[in-house]
This record gives C-alpha cells, sequence and structure tokens, in this order.
C-alpha cells in the first residue's frame, strides 16, 4: 500500500482549513453569489486567517480535484474544452455519416471516455446547440454530422460506408450501365446482398434504372459528381488512417 | 609596518552592500534547499560574487590596494555571466543566448583595459575631500558596459515574467519587477552620475542593494517565477498497463487533442514489449506541444507541455519511479479506482512544484463548487437520476447545465427519448433481419 512515512500526504481534504474554504464557496453559492478567486480571497481572508500562499495552494488543490469547476457560461469556443464532448465532436468529424450508434460503440471503446448513453446523448445535444454538429434522420437512424456538410452529401456518406455499397456504385461509376444481375459475379459478393444493396441504393437515390430496360441500372447523372467527391475523401480519409497507424506501429 | 586604514563612507557601504547580499544568498539557499533549478543556481552564484565584488571593491578602498581593488573589477564579468546565464534558463531553460557571446567577448577587453597604465587611480573626492581608487579610460568604459548588460536585462526579463505570470502569483511577478526597477534605471542612472561625481557611488551601491534584496525575497517566495517563461506543462496522465486510466492532473489547459494525447498513450502501451522498452522516455513533438511519454513496469506516464525540456524528462521519470513505489501494492492488484490513486497529488508536489498552475485565467473568473448542492429543479433532478448511470455522472451534467446561456433541459429529454432505444444500423444486419422476417 502507500508509504505515508515516505511520502507526507500533500494539503488533503481532510484539512481542516481546506473544509473550512470548501463552507465558505457554498456559504457563497447559498447567497446565490458567482464565486470567483477575488471574492473568494476577500472572504476567507475575513472570516479565517489563512495566509495568501496557503489560500493558493488551497484553492489550486479545490481546481485540481475539480471541487472547484470553471463557471463561465459556455460558448462556441468553449464549449469543446471538455474532453469527451471534443471527442464526441472529433468522431463527428472524421467519420462523416457516423450515426448514433456508432457513436456510442466508438465512446464506449475508449476507456477515458467509458460514459453512458444518457451522456452521450447530453454531449449530442449541447454540440447541435452550439450550432456544431446536426441532425439528420435516414430511416431508423440518425446521423449527425458536422454543421458544414449538407444533408445530401452527409447521407452520401453515411451510405457509402458500407464496403458493398461502395464497391457496388464503384463499379457502377466504372461502366455506365450495367445488368443488375451480373454486378454479384463482378463483385465476387453473394447475389442476395448485393441486390438488397441495390435496392437500398435505388431508395437513396443514387441510382436509377434504365427506363427502356428495368435490368440495366446506372449512377444517378444528378448526384455524379457529389458521389466522386464522397468517394475520394473516403478513400484518402482511409489512407490516412492506414498512416496513422503505420507510425503508431512505428513508434 | 603600520598600515593607515582609509575609512570612509563608501567603504563603510560596501561593506554593507556586501553583507546584505550575501545574507540574502544565504538565506535563499536556506529557505530553497530542496528546490534544485538551474536558473536559481545561477542567479545565486551571480549575487555570491556580487557581494564579493563589493567586499573586494570596499577592502581595495579601505587599504588603498589598486591590486584589490582591480581583483575586485575582474569578478565583475563572473557576476554578469553568471546573472546572464541564471536569466537565460528560466527564459528558455537553456543557459545559451546571443548576449552571452556578446558579454564574453567583452572579457578580454575588461581583462586588457584593466592592465593598461592609468586603469586604476587613486582620486580626491571633490567637496568630501577622502582619497578612493577609480577606474578612467577604457576601463571605465567596460565597467559601465558590464553593469548595464545584467541591468537592462533583467529590467526586460522582470516585464516579461511579470505580463506572463498567472495572476495566482501576480504580485510576487510584481514585486520582481519592481526590484528589477530599482537596479533599472534607478541604479544605473545614479551610477552614471559618478562620471559627475564620485560620491553618487554610495547611492548607486544602495540602490543595487535594495534591487537584489527585492529581487531574492521575490524569488524566494514564489521559485514558480522562474518557471513562467521557459515552458508550460499543461497535464499528466498515468495509465496501467491495460490502458485504465489512474490519474490525471491539469496545469493548464490542454492545446493537444484529447484523442491524440490518449491515442498515443495506449499506441506506446500496445507497442511497448516489443519497441519501447522499459524506463524509456519517448518525445513526441505535435504541432501544439511535445508529449513525453514514459513507460515503466506497471504503468505508462504522459505528459503534455508546450515543449521538451531535461527538467521535465526527469521530473517525468521521478514521478514515474515514486508512483509505482508508493501505489505499488494498488498496481500489483490491478486496481483501477482512481480515488485510491488521489494520495498521487503530494508526489505532483513533490516533482512538479516548481511549474505554475494556469487553469483559472483571472481572478474574476466564474468558478462553480462541485459538490452534490447543485441548485436545479427537483423534476429535473428526478429525470436526470433515471438517465445517469452514477452520483458523479449526475454531478458533472448539473455542474454543466448552469453553465449553459441557454436552459436546453427539454431539448435533450426530447433527444434522449429519441435516440436511447435506436438501434444498430449496418446494411448487412439490416439484410439479415428482412430476409428472417
Amino acid at each position: 500500500m502507500t508509504n505515508p512515512k515516505k511520502y507526507p500526504l500533500a494539503l488533503g481534504m481532510d484539512h481542516p482549513s481546506v473544509q473550512q474554504v470548501i463552507q465558505i464557496a457554498l456559504k457563497l453559492t447559498k447567497e446565490n453569489k458567482l464565486i470567483n478567486i477575488d471574492l473568494l480571497y476577500n472572504r476567507v481572508k475575513r472570516e479565517l486567517r489563512i495566509p495568501r500562499q496557503g489560500l493558493n495552494k488551497i484553492i489550486q488543490m479545490l481546481l485540481n480535484r475539480k471541487i472547484l469547476v470553471d463557471g463561465s457560461k459556455f460558448t462556441k469556443e468553449t464549449v469543446l474544452k471538455n474532453r469527451v464532448r471534443g471527442y464526441i465532436y472529433w468522431l463527428t468529424k472524421t467519420n462523416i455519416g457516423a450515426h448514433f450508434s456508432f457513436l456510442k460503440k466508438k465512446v464506449s471503446q475508449q476507456k477515458e471516455h467509458e460514459i453512458g448513453v444518457g451522456h452521450l446523448i447530453w454531449h449530442l445535444e449541447k454540440l447541435i446547440k452550439f450550432n456544431l454538429i446536426k441532425k439528420v434522420k435516414v430511416k431508423n437512424c440518425t446521423l449527425f454530422l458536422p454543421i458544414e456538410i449538407s444533408d445530401e452529401e452527409g447521407i452520401l456518406y453515411f451510405i457509402l460506408r458500407d464496403e458493398l455499397n461502395r464497391q457496388i456504385v464503384e463499379f457502377l461509376l466504372e461502366h455506365e450501365m450495367v445488368n443488375k444481375g451480373d454486378i454479384y459475379k463482378e463483385l465476387n459478393a453473394k447475389r442476395e446482398n448485393v441486390h438488397y444493396r441495390i435496392r437500398k441504393l435505388n431508395e437513396y437515390g443514387i441510382i436509377s434504372h434504365i427506363k427502356e430496360n428495368e435490368k440495366f441500372i446506372s449512377i444517378n447523372s444528378k448526384k455524379k459528381n457529389l458521389i466522386e467527391v464522397v468517394l475520394n475523401n473516403i478513400f484518402f480519409n482511409k489512407q490516412i488512417k492506414e498512416k496513422h497507424k503505420l507510425i503508431s506501429l512505428k513508434i | 609596518m603600520e598600515v593607515e586604514l582609509n575609512w570612509t563612507i563608501e567603504v563603510v557601504v560596501g561593506f554593507f552592500v556586501s553583507s546584505v547580499i550575501l545574507s540574502v544568498v544565504i538565506l535563499s539557499y536556506l529557505k530553497l534547499k530542496h528546490i534544485k533549478l538551474k536558473s536559481l543556481t545561477y542567479l545565486r552564484l551571480s549575487f555570491f560574487t556580487a557581494s564579493l565584488y563589493f567586499l573586494t571593491e570596499a577592502i581595495g578602498d579601505l587599504f588603498l590596494n589598486l591590486f584589490i581593488f582591480l581583483l575586485s573589477n575582474l569578478i565583475l564579468p563572473i557576476v554578469v555571466i553568471s546573472f546572464l546565464v541564471g536569466v537565460t534558463y528560466s527564459r528558455k531553460d537553456s543557459g545559451f543566448s546571443i548576449t552571452l557571446i556578446l558579454v564574453c567577448l567583452l572579457v578580454p577587453i575588461l581583462v586588457i583595459s584593466a592592465f593598461m597604465p592609468n586603469s586604476l587611480v587613486i582620486i580626491v573626492v571633490p567637496d568630501f575631500n577622502y582619497q578612493k581608487i577609480v577606474s578612467t579610460g577604457m576601463f571605465d568604459f567596460v565597467n559601465i558596459l558590464f553593469s548595464l548588460v545584467p541591468g537592462v536585462l533583467g529590467f526586460y526579463w522582470g516585464i516579461l515574467i511579470w505580463r506572463n505570470t498567472p495572476f495566482l502569483y501576480k504580485k510576487e511577478a510584481f514585486l520582481l519587477l519592481v526590484a528589477f526597477t530599482v537596479v533599472f534605471p534607478f541604479a544605473i542612472i545614479a551610477y552614471l552620475f559618478t562620471l559627475l561625481n564620485s560620491i553618487f557611488v554610495i547611492l548607486s551601491d544602495l540602490i543595487f542593494a535594495l534591487g537584489w534584496y527585492i529581487m531574492i525575497y521575490a524569488i524566494t517566495k514564489e521559485p514558480k517565477l522562474l518557471y513562467i517563461l521557459p515552458f508550460t506543462v499543461n497535464r499528466i496522465l498515468v495509465k496501467d498497463s491495460n490502458g485504465n486510466p489512474l490519474f490525471d492532473n491539469d496545469w493548464a489547459q490542454s492545446t493537444v487533442n484529447e484523442s491524440l494525447f490518449t491515442g498515443f498513450i495506449n499506441a506506446v502501451q500496445l507497442m511497448s514489449e516489443e519497441v519501447m522498452h522499459i524506463g524509456r522516455l519517448l518525445d513526441i513533438n505535435l504541432q501544439e506541444g511535445i508529449l513525453i511519454i514514459y513507460n515503466s513496469k506497471f504503468i505508462t506516464v504522459g505528459l503534455v507541455a508546450s515543449k521538451s525540456s531535461t527538467l521535465l524528462r526527469d521530473c517525468v521519470r521521478n514521478f514515474t519511479h515514486d508512483f509505482e513505489e508508493q501505489f505499488e501494492y494498488l498496481l500489483r492488484t490491478s486496481d483501477i479506482d482512481m480515488k485510491k490513486y488521489e494520495p498521487a497529488y503530494a508526489l505532483i508536489d513533490k516533482h512538479f512544484s516548481n511549474f505554475p498552475y494556469r487553469i483559472i485565467p483571472n481572478k474574476h473568473h466564474p468558478l462553480l463548487l462541485s459538490v452534490k448542492k447543485g441548485k436545479i429543479p427537483l423534476q429535473i433532478d428526478d429525470k436526470y437520476y433515471e438517465i445517469f448511470k452514477d452520483d458523479e455522472e449526475i454531478e458533472e451534467i448539473k455542474a454543466e447545465l448552469i453553465r449553459f446561456p441557454i436552459s436546453s433541459h427539454d431539448d435533450f429529454i426530447k433527444l434522449y427519448e429519441e435516440l436511447k432505444d435506436e438501434k444498430e444500423v449496418e446494411f448487412g444486419k439490416e439484410e439479415e433481419e428482412e430476409e428472417e422476417d
């Protein structure tokens, strides 16, 4: 266990002066006064006889142990100073098209940010409130997108995050018009999986059937440019993530 | 042979100034015995040699001995160089500077000019009618230069420290600035008046002594002043070998991205056995600062600072060893309750006591008391107890709730109701479910 003789305890929470300072802070809160160091100094000086440096030490300790916390109103900048909230925002920025369950999974994987569902929703709501992210509903799924990403682009990211969806779309970009019955062979994937996804991609307006022949499909020409941009970004992001992995492996 | 002693007011003042400086040096040594700072060591050396300078000068005048007086003038470069190195250490954690080179280049000129004919002469002070030794010509000019350098530099240093000091130590920083203002311009101006009448040296010496006394007093009272400028220490995080956080301490708001910080520590832990051997320190340069990671048998310690230094690395290494030693039992039993590691704050006091806290920007910055008496309406309180897992989480949320400019309770509850049961959506799974249907 710890060896108190060798390491004498620093000013601890049980110290009478520390307790007295907390009581004064509590009294100020009850008087509906906004606490600040200046006010605390003056009140402690008046009521207790603690030298300035000793009080400095106590205040530092209370700040350190999060007994006294920053009380300024949040702004768009300071709202991200909360470590977990900053991390969630970063997740939405680096995983565009991330849906709620993805964020839940990612946050639960982080030992430093082990929080419950309620806590995650709390932070997401604050990010929405400060116009840093937005919420987009895609059927039964809720996406959280950085504010600068359009809904259409965000939904595309969400759909193209799926590997098979991406393969189908890339294949269709290479071959303008394709018989949908042949795609699964070309991609070496299960027929029913490919068919299911083609149906979904059609529902989302990413691909369309050729009017003359319903068996043939192609990329929706109106969305072609945007799809290419999103695919490129996904590709680059993947490369960056792999590079990061390599760097950490080298370390 | 009987030696006639030249007891004059200047000699008395010289002895007085010398003993004042020597006594404050000794006092500072006794008071800050436990603090080992290079800057402080050099400053002490400077003050100690300054005391010798005044002593030998007074003895030289007392015996009207040119050789002893010359010796005192040759001590001056040591005073200036050690002061320069001390100040530079407290600015950038290194003793090297361009000014140091320039001052070193002046030393041979001083020595040569000291041995030039008539570099020192005995004069009779006009109006007061007593004898004293003075430097003349080139030697006098170089002497003035040597006196000006620490004055100007110290004044600039004092302003820099005062401007950058967090409000917690502002009073001591102001005191330091006052000390430098006393030395420069006041003492230096008085010294320059000696060109008109050498009696002004008494005034100059007394002002110097006062300035140095205040300087040592301020530094002794708050040694953190010496670590305001070289770097900012932001945060230290201790993790066990499984990646669980055990101890976390902030000095200043960290500019390093949280994910990057923890990500690097995790990566180092994963690689620890193959690449990062136990007991190895790793510096990772990031755009926003430096991450020092130390890997030991049971724990990995990460420290974020604005830049790396040998001192910081030593602090991390010593902190890690003490942490392992103090909590060996808890670490062996893989206890991850962070509360049990709270006594480690004593180790922070022990190893990082020189680094200032900068979390709260000013004394008027609003603070909240994070205890279980947060004032929020009862029905909200009840609802939050349903939603959040534990008391700690609720306390955190309550503290945050007060800080939001617009109450967002209803929006939060609405979003919570909307999302709480949302299922995992993956195209593959959705498809399987559909097939099952």
